[in-house]
C-alpha cells in the first residue's frame, strides 16, 4: 500500500515537472487559436444530398484570454453553396500549463446541387479579442556619463524579456537614453511580429506607461495596417523624466486588438452512381 | 611570564603610533529587516540604513547624511530627500576600537501598484558626509652642505609614510619623496590618494548641492590641503599661489603635490598635513515585491 502511494506522489511529480517545462517555453512567437477540422468532418468525398457535419477543434496557444466566434463558410455563391454561414461563440483561457481547447459542430449541411463533380472548399474563420501585457525592468539616470549602474542603450529580448505568445506580439525591446537640456529622454523601440496566419481587424492599441511617470507619446500607431508581406513592424515611443539618480521601474506595456485566422478543408462533391 | 611579556602593540585599543591607519571612512548598509529582501505588495515595510564610522574621523550631529534612491521614491511612499544623524557618529578611539555607528530611519514603503506574480527592484541608498585626514609624518629637514658633509642626524632618501603616520579616512597621502634643492632647500613630493570606494568632492559642498549635476561635476575629485607643519612650508596649488593652505584636485584618483620649505639647519620634525573634503558611499539591496 505504503509503495502504491509513493508511485502516485512520483508520477504526480513527474507529471508536475513536465508541465512546469513547457510553462517556461513563453517565447514570443506569434502564434493564436489554431483551428483544426475533426476527422472525418466533413470526409473528404461527400455525395450530393448527403447530410454531413463539420466539426471543428479550437486551441488556444496565445498568452492571453480570447474571446470571440468562429464562422463556417464555403466558396459558392448561396444558390449552390452546401454550407450554411454559421457561427458560434466561443471563450478559451490562455495557455497555462496546458492549452485550452473546444470542440464546435456545425450540422445538417447538405450539397443538393446537380451540376456534375465539385470540388469545394469549406472555411472556418475564427475571429477574437487578445490583450497582452509585459512589465519589464528599464533603468534611468539623471547623466549618460556613468555607465556603471545603467547602461544608456539596452536590448531586451527572448531571454531577458519573458515575452508572450500571441497573434501579434512584441519580440524585442530597445531602450536608448538620449540627454535633453534639462532632462532626459528615455526612447523606446518595440519589434512587432504577426503570425503567418490571419491579420489584425481593426487597431491596434498600444499603451506604454513608465510607472511613476505617464505614459509614453508613440509615433505612426496609425501605419499599423499589416500586409501579406510584413514579418515586422517597429513602433517608437519616448518620454521626457526628470531623474535625480539612477531608477529601475518597470515598463508596463499593454496591446489589444482583434485579430482573425482561418484553416480550409477541400472535399469532393460527387454524384450520386459516382463514389 | 612570556605570556605576560608579549608585544602590547597586539592589543586592541592600545596605540603605539600617531594613528591606527587604513583607508576606511563611514560605511552605510541596509538593516538586516529594513527592508527585508521579500515582502507583498500593499505592506507596510520599514526601511532604516546604518553608519558605520571605522575611520578616524569624528563627525558632528547633523553632518552626516543618508538617502534612498535607484527607485521610484514616490511610488513606494518613500521620501527621496537626504536625512541626517541625531548625535555625534564617532570614529575609532582608543576607547571605542571599532568606531561608532548610527542608525538613520526613512520610515515605511509602500508599493500598491498592480504587480503580476512578483517583481524585483534594487534598492540604493548614499551616505553623504565631511571628513579629514590627517598625518603625523616623520620627515628631515637638512641643508645641502650637511647632505654633503656626511652629517647623520636623519636621511632624506627613504619614503617618509610609515605605518601608523596617517589616519585611517579614504583619501590617503601614500608617499611623501625628499628632495634637497639649491642649499637650503628641501622638497616634498606628497602623493594623495581616494583609496576608499566612494566619491571625493570639495569640502565647501553640501549635500544636497552634489545631487545637482553642474555642480557636481564642478565639486568633483577637489581636497582643501592644509600643511600645519612645519612651518614656512609653501605648496604649489592649482590657481598658482604659493601657500600652505590650497585646493588640490586629484586625475584619476591620485595627485602628487610639490612643497618646499627653506632651511639652514638640520632636524627632525613631523609633516602634519590636514586634508578636508566630502565623500559619498553608496549601498544596494535587491528586493522581491509579491502579488497579494
Amino acid at each position: 500500500m505504503k509503495k502504491t502511494v509513493f508511485l502516485v506522489f512520483v508520477l504526480i511529480f513527474l507529471t508536475a515537472c513536465s508541465g512546469i517545462s513547457q510553462t517556461s517555453k513563453t517565447s514570443g512567437t506569434p502564434d493564436g487559436v489554431r483551428i483544426s477540422f475533426l476527422d472525418l468532418q466533413p470526409r473528404s468525398e461527400l455525395r450530393v444530398g448527403e447530410t454531413f457535419d463539420i466539426g471543428l477543434e479550437l486551441e488556444n496557444t496565445a498568452d492571453c484570454n480570447v474571446q470571440g466566434q468562429v464562422c463556417v463558410r464555403d466558396l459558392f455563391a448561396s444558390s449552390i453553396s452546401g454550407v450554411q454561414d454559421q457561427c458560434q461563440e466561443f471563450d478559451l483561457r490562455k495557455k497555462d500549463i496546458t492549452t485550452d481547447s473546444k470542440k464546435f459542430y456545425f450540422t445538417d449541411n447538405v450539397y443538393d446541387t446537380n451540376l456534375g463533380n465539385l470540388r469545394s472548399t469549406i472555411i472556418a474563420d475564427a475571429s477574437y479579442s487578445c490583450h497582452i501585457e509585459l512589465n519589464p525592468q528599464l533603468c534611468v539616470k539623471s547623466s549618460i556619463d556613468d555607465e556603471s549602474l545603467c547602461k544608456n542603450r539596452e536590448t531586451l529580448s527572448q531571454n531577458t524579456l519573458g515575452l508572450k505568445t500571441a497573434p501579434v506580439t512584441i519580440t524585442q525591446i530597445e531602450k536608448l537614453l538620449i540627454p535633453q537640456s534639462n532632462s532626459i529622454k528615455m526612447e523606446i523601440t518595440l519589434h512587432l511580429r504577426k503570425m503567418a496566419n490571419g491579420n489584425l481587424q481593426g487597431p491596434l492599441g498600444i499603451i506604454l506607461n513608465y510607472e511613476g511617470y505617464g505614459n509614453l507619446r508613440c509615433r505612426d500607431l496609425e501605419n499599423l495596417e499589416w500586409d501579406d508581406r510584413d514579418t515586422e513592424k517597429i513602433i517608437k515611443c519616448e518620454i521626457s523624466l526628470n531623474v535625480r539618480d539612477v531608477e529601475d521601474n518597470p515598463l508596463i506595456i499593454s496591446i489589444d486588438y482583434n485579430y482573425q485566422n482561418s484553416e480550409q478543408k477541400q472535399i469532393q462533391i460527387m454524384q450520386e452512381g459516382d463514389v | 611570564m612570556l605570556s605576560g611579556c608579549s608585544n602590547d602593540d597586539d592589543s586592541p585599543g592600545i596605540l603605539t603610533t600617531a594613528f591606527y591607519g587604513g583607508t576606511d571612512g563611514v560605511s552605510v548598509d541596509f538593516e538586516e529587516i529594513a527592508p527585508p529582501d521579500q515582502f507583498d505588495s500593499g505592506e507596510e515595510i520599514p526601511v532604516a540604513v546604518v553608519l558605520r564610522n571605522k575611520g578616524e574621523y569624528s563627525i558632528v550631529a547633523g553632518n552626516a547624511k543618508a538617502r534612498i534612491y535607484g527607485i521610484n521614491t514616490n511610488t513606494f511612499s518613500l521620501s527621496s530627500d537626504y536625512e541626517e544623524t541625531r548625535s555625534i557618529l564617532r570614529g575609532k578611539g582608543e576607547f571605542n576600537i571599532d568606531g561608532g555607528e548610527q542608525e538613520i530611519s526613512f520610515g515605511n514603503l509602500k508599493y500598491d501598484e498592480e504587480i503580476i506574480n512578483s517583481r524585483d527592484f534594487t534598492i540604493r541608498a548614499k551616505a553623504c558626509y565631511p571628513y579629514q585626514t590627517k598625518t603625523e609624518i616623520p620627515v628631515c629637514i637638512k641643508t645641502s652642505r650637511s647632505e654633503e658633509t656626511g652629517e647623520g642626524i636623519c636621511s632624506t632618501s627613504e619614503e617618509k609614510v610609515v605605518e601608523g603616520s596617517v589616519s585611517s579616512a579614504p583619501i590617503q597621502v601614500t608617499s611623501v619623496k625628499e628632495t634637497l634643492r639649491g642649499s637650503n632647500q628641501v622638497r616634498f613630493d606628497m602623493t594623495i590618494e581616494n583609496k576608499g570606494a566612494g566619491n571625493v568632492y570639495s569640502n565647501e559642498a553640501t549635500c544636497e548641492s552634489l545631487e545637482d549635476d553642474i555642480l557636481r561635476l564642478n565639486q568633483e575629485n577637489k581636497i582643501l590641503l592644509e600643511v600645519i607643519n612645519p612651518d614656512g612650508i609653501s605648496c604649489s596649488f592649482r590657481t598658482g599661489e604659493e601657500s600652505n593652505r590650497g585646493i588640490i584636485e586629484l586625475d584619476n584618483g591620485k595627485k602628487i603635490v610639490s612643497c618646499t620649505l627653506e632651511t639652514d639647519d638640520t632636524y627632525e620634525d613631523n609633516l602634519r598635513l590636514t586634508l578636508s573634503y566630502m565623500y559619498t558611499t553608496t549601498t544596494s539591496k535587491q528586493i522581491t515585491i509579491y502579488e497579494v
